[in-house]
């Protein structure tokens, strides 16, 4: 064979050699990936001074070490849902914490250059950043049917990983306090019938309710009424007939909405659900009893969510239980962060404007309190 | 100017774009958000991978170099080969520039495997299982659906594979409508969106079976591609049967996305583009469009994945800058392509 032939024969297989060598690399790095010692120093530090949290668990983390001080970085989502509604105003510095990723995927070599000693992570994360060595991971788990055992859950995490476990005390024994007192109250209501409540978030022509995974669902059943998309084992969207078929006693509208607090507010009010003619012949619209729920954090773990229990039994028995809710979040604010919530405050977090066209929602007020 | 440089130099472009493929592989390693220097890099390859001195997850460099970077590197590299090789060999056995591996319903089936996995809460080596014979599941029963209809040819499996893909896209709606939304939905939209942040050693080594199997296969076949641009019917007459050629083929094609997918969730746009510009390059004839496309396709793919790991400040999910850079790319190459014409080539 001529050296022209054969050259020209190696010019035309070269690519294929080339592409075959790239694979042969990656085949050879792969099948022998690199030895490597376990790690050392894998456990968090005790306390943790230098923390980069990537669940939404700022509004717990708060709540438990007074500050977000020692924290490093949040992922956007713990950021936005930690500084949104009354915790944003007791902790203003949690808004301008630095944004380390995003909440799913982490970014190791952003977590690596920042050297935290205690990175918060959920179970799906942890998995990929335990194989990369990184140290000091503190996994966090939420249990979805029960708010009340994850949020002690999360706080008791955060308490060993802060040393703050007096704290943690402290917020359990009140969060027991409340729960008992509203168990009390409730049980000693005369031949009670639980309403039967539907808990929804109403967009624009579509309803998605909450379903027996969503962790305000076991609120219901606290504060003594009956989920009625307990049934439904996820949160998903129903149409109005289902509604129409459910007919429910109370209608309530959370204000939260999935993944952003920023991304839009509530869409529908109590008054627009009054105004649609699809929804006339509810027995909540004749009776006036849809209301905005109060806000709430993103995994229900600040000390909103018991205060929530409370507000869900006075609007369920109007009649039978104290109006104590305004003076409920004030005493709250005050004994847990040492904030004087003001008058408007209140006001915001309870939706006294938007609920105030509801029956019975006249007692919220700060002139009824008054 | 530089096409026709390109076009008259076909043999040894491929070459050339290796080497550049090579350098652009050498300067991602240096890119990233933890400051890592060049003798840093060099150091810890050199005791890793020639003294074979057992590393640390203490030492922080080597971390960043071994176990974040270099797979990494690797499987996009080797996605983007695979990519593109899978369009460029569709277009040719469609005949038709606008097929990719999305029309036998390949990249659905795949996908639709991940998200399964995903909601079952499999581990990571289960996505890549369920994606992969998800993937295949899909072409397989867009064959049968072509085959049962009693039709033959290119139109009947394109019609089948957009039934097939349909279907998984629906069932796909499906999971992510029942998904928790707290814990399992954030991580399938991401997934979808595609990333290649949880690169693998055990990843790398899946595309790259992949893609050594698919590549030779595809590669030795390369003088038979050209044959589909005759037609099912002229080349009937000339005596050759193309329908086996096809499925092989396609067999090839299934295994490099389905591959793909598994690793690093949807990437658009890729098999669509690469081809079209090598084809710019080289010409149509599939001894040089499959290599240059090959070659192309790592450069472009691992170039996007260095925009997307430090264009923002958090890290963009690949699939939505492949989209956003390809639809206007692809605009392009069309209205050049359409000006000259698909069948001059």
């Amino acid at each position: 064979m001529k050296i022209g032939t054969l050259a020209q024969r190696g010019v035309e297989l070269s690519p294929m050699l080339l592409m075959g060598a790239i694979c042969l690399v990656a085949l050879g790095v792969s099948i022998a990936p690199p030895s490597v010692e376990p790690p050392a120093n894998a456990k968090a530090a005790f306390p943790a001074n230098r923390a980069v949290m990537l669940p939404v668990i700022l509004s717990a983390y708060t709540t438990v070490n007074g500050s977000p001080s020692r924290l490093l970085g949040v992922s956007n989502i713990a950021r936005e849902w930690g500084s949104y509604g009354l915790l944003g105003h007791v902790f203003p510095t949690t808004a301008r914490l630095p944004v380390i990723g995003r909440y799913i995927i982490p970014e190791p070599e952003r977590l690596l250059a920042l050297h935290p000693d205690a990175l918060f992570v959920q179970k799906q994360q942890s998995e990929v950043l335990r194989k990369l060595g990184m140290p000091g991971l503190v996994e966090v788990s939420f249990m979805p049917r029960d708010a009340r055992k994850s949020r002690i859950g999360v706080w008791q995490l955060i308490g060993r990983s802060t040393a703050n476990m007096p704290r943690v005390m402290e917020l359990v024994r009140w969060d027991t306090r409340q729960r008992a007192d509203l168990q009390m109250l409730l049980g000693s209501l005369p031949g009670k019938l639980p309403p039967r409540v539907l808990l929804a978030h109403a967009g624009k022509g579509t309803w998605s309710v909450a379903g027996g995974y969503y962790a305000m669902g076991s609120s219901i059943e606290e504060a003594g009424g009956i989920n009625l998309a307990g049934k439904f084992r996820m949160s998903g969207q129903i149409t109005v007939e289902q509604i129409l078929s459910l007919d429910p006693d109370i209608i309530l509208l959370d204000p939260n909405v999935m993944m952003s607090p920023n991304s839009s507010s509530y869409d529908v009010t109590p008054q627009d659900i009054y105004n649609m003619p699809a929804c006339a012949a509810l027995r909540a619209v004749k009776s006036h009893r849809v209301y905005m729920l109060p806000q709430h954090s993103y995994t229900n773990d600040s000390i909103d969510d018991p205060l929530i229990d409370s507000w869900m039994a006075e609007i369920f028995y109007p009649d039978q239980m104290p109006h104590r809710a305004r003076a409920a979040y004030r005493a709250a604010y005050r004994d847990i962060y040492a904030y004087a919530l003001s008058e408007d405050e209140i006001d915001q977090q309870l939706f006294v404007k938007e609920n105030l066209n509801s029956a019975g929602y006249q007692r919220f007020s700060r002139e009824m309190e008054r | 100017m530089i096409f026709r440089w390109c076009r008259r130099h076909a043999g040894i472009l491929p070459i050339l774009l290796f080497l550049v493929l090579a350098v652009e592989m050498v300067l991602s390693l240096h890119l990233g958000r933890y400051k890592v220097t060049t003798p840093e890099i060099v150091h810890v390859l050199s005791q890793t991978r020639l003294w074979g001195a057992v590393g640390s997850f203490n030492d922080a460099p080597w971390i960043v170099v071994e176990i974040i970077r270099l797979p990494r590197i690797l499987m996009v590299t080797l996605c983007g080969v695979g990519l593109a090789l899978a369009g460029a060999t569709m277009q040719g056995v469609f005949r038709n520039p606008l097929v990719g591996p999305d029309v036998v319903g390949v990249s659905q089936g795949a996908s639709l495997g991940g998200v399964l996995a995903i909601l079952l809460g499999l581990e990571p080596l289960g996505v890549v299982g369920m994606a992969f014979g998800c993937g295949l599941l899909g072409l397989v029963l867009a064959f049968l659906l072509a085959k049962m209809a009693g039709r033959a040819g290119t139109l009947a499996l394109i019609l089948s594979g957009i039934i097939i893909g349909s279907f998984f896209s629906a069932f796909l709606g499906l999971i992510q409508y029942v998904a928790d939304p707290q814990t399992q939905l954030p991580a399938i939209t991401y997934w979808l969106l595609g990333s290649f942040a949880s690169a693998t050693y055990q990843k790398v080594l899946v595309v790259a079976v992949a893609t050594l199997v698919a590549g030779t296969g595809l590669f030795l076949l390369r003088w038979r591609i050209n044959l589909f641009s005759l037609g099912d019917t002229d080349a009937r007459m000339l005596g050759t049967n193309l329908d086996p050629l096809r499925w092989l083929l396609i067999t090839f094609v299934v295994l490099l996305v389905a591959a793909q997918v598994s690793v690093s969730g949807g990437v658009g746009w890729v098999g669509l583009i690469i081809p079209h510009l090598a084809r710019m390059l080289v010409g149509p004839e599939h001894s040089k469009l499959l290599p240059t496309s090959a070659f192309l396709g790592g450069i472009y793919l691992l170039g996007m994945d260095d925009l997307a790991r430090s264009l923002a400040n958090q890290e963009i999910p690949i699939g939505l800058l492949t989209g956003f850079v390809g639809a206007p790319v692809f605009a392009v190459l069309f209205m050049k392509l359409q000006s000259k014409g698909w069948v001059n080539e």
